[in-house]
């Protein structure tokens, strides 16, 4: 083996990359010769003042609180992940829950609407223009169910009788019911 | 023997915290000597140790197992300096040979020197401190692939064919830039001789 050639292996023999016979023969011939032996020095110093400046640079940092930043860091991530997360699951459901929101108020609106239970929009009376007042109507008196203590019997059902006004006999109650279609002071 | 770097990577995909953290400390010291190297500045290389894990950590799916776990975790921690290096390029470097005068002397002394035969002898450790930052300021003239390549094959020890992994490049440009990164370093180191 010459010179020439060991200077091409000289980098995969101090890296051990070469097959064993070769990185023997390198050995060999180095051990012989000694411009390729300086050469191989000086590739094995420059390591070795490559691994002390960054060994004594690495003692004076502190690794002590790596892994608390580490964990630290990885804790921020998973509330960002979370946070992410319910962000696209509102993405998805948000949609279409705002559509069903809207869906049902129709629904509910056009119920109360046909049903009356909404005021129909018009003109109120304060908003007629010139016009009078509008009367004050008094409030109807529903059908109502009146209980007479004094129609306890027969003589008074039958001088009611036929004067527009229903009597019937509620049992149960042991009272007498008089149902009126409508209000006639003349029945008291 | 403690569980395998597979063993501990599975457990942590599982949520195990502690599975994780016996990784971390397990490399932390490699991450810190590879990103001190590529970096000058101790405190962006503490911070790029420790996004190389949160970022390791949140990857950790992606990892198949077919290489192994420090090469991928070597993987981020290079693509990390290099983006730190980048950002770095674009500010201006104020204030960067005043913290070199600062560290001087005694951080910058090899350890085979400091720990050697005289260490007290004052010319000795002056004159080894010179080549130490010569050769810390010859490895910060290094493009960033070649300085990734000489510090993980001298630093970090990786093989030919690691170093192509972490990379990502043929074994034939690792070879190539690590000869090209030794050359630029020997020069530097006999002007100073």
């Amino acid at each position: 083996m010459t010179c020439d050639d060991v200077r091409r292996l000289l980098h995969p023999f101090v890296d051990t990359e070469l097959p064993p016979p070769m990185l023997l023969a390198v050995a060999r011939h180095a051990g012989s010769c000694l411009a390729c032996d300086a050469a191989l020095r000086e590739l094995t110093e420059l390591r070795e003042a490559l691994v002390g400046a960054v060994d004594r640079r690495l003692e004076t940092l502190d690794l002590g609180g790596v892994w608390t930043g580490v964990s630290q860091a990885i804790d921020r991530h998973e509330t960002r992940v979370h946070r992410d997360a319910r962000v696209r699951r509102l993405a998805v459901w948000g949609p279409t829950l705002a559509l069903a929101a809207g869906v049902a108020l129709a629904v509910g609106l056009w119920n109360g609407w046909t049903s009356g239970g909404v005021p129909r929009p018009g003109p109120t009376p304060s908003r007629v223009a010139g016009g009078e007042p509008p009367a004050r109507v008094a409030p109807r008196p529903p059908a109502t169910m009146v209980a007479r203590d004094g129609l306890r019997n027969r003589a008074a059902f039958d001088r009611l009788w036929g004067r527009g006004i229903e009597v019937k006999r509620e049992p149960k109650a042991g009272t007498t019911v008089v149902w009126v279609a409508h209000v006639d002071d003349s029945v008291e | 023997m403690g569980p395998s770097d597979w063993e501990l990577v599975q457990q942590s995909r599982g949520g195990d915290r502690d599975a994780f953290r016996t990784l971390v400390e397990r490399y932390q010291r490699k991450v810190a000597a590879l990103a001190l190297g590529m970096l000058r500045n101790p405190e962006d290389a503490l911070d790029v140790v420790q996004d190389t894990f949160a970022k390791a950590y949140q990857s950790l799916d992606r990892f198949k197992g077919d290489a192994a776990f420090y090469t991928w975790v070597y993987r981020i921690a290079v693509n990390l300096c290099i983006d730190v290096q980048r950002r770095e390029a674009k500010m201006p470097q104020v204030g960067l040979e005043l913290r070199e005068g600062e560290d001087g002397a005694e951080q910058d002394l090899p350890a085979a020197v400091a720990h050697g035969a005289d260490p007290e002898d004052p010319f000795r450790r002056a004159r080894d401190a010179e080549i130490a930052r010569g050769i810390q300021q010859a490895v910060s003239e290094l493009t960033p692939e070649h300085r990734a390549v000489i510090l993980l094959r001298e630093v970090e020890g990786l093989s030919y064919e690691e170093i192509s992994r972490v990379l990502d490049c043929p074994k034939g440009t690792v070879m190539s830039r690590l000869h090209y990164a030794r050359k630029q370093l020997q020069e530097r180191l006999r002007g100073l001789r």
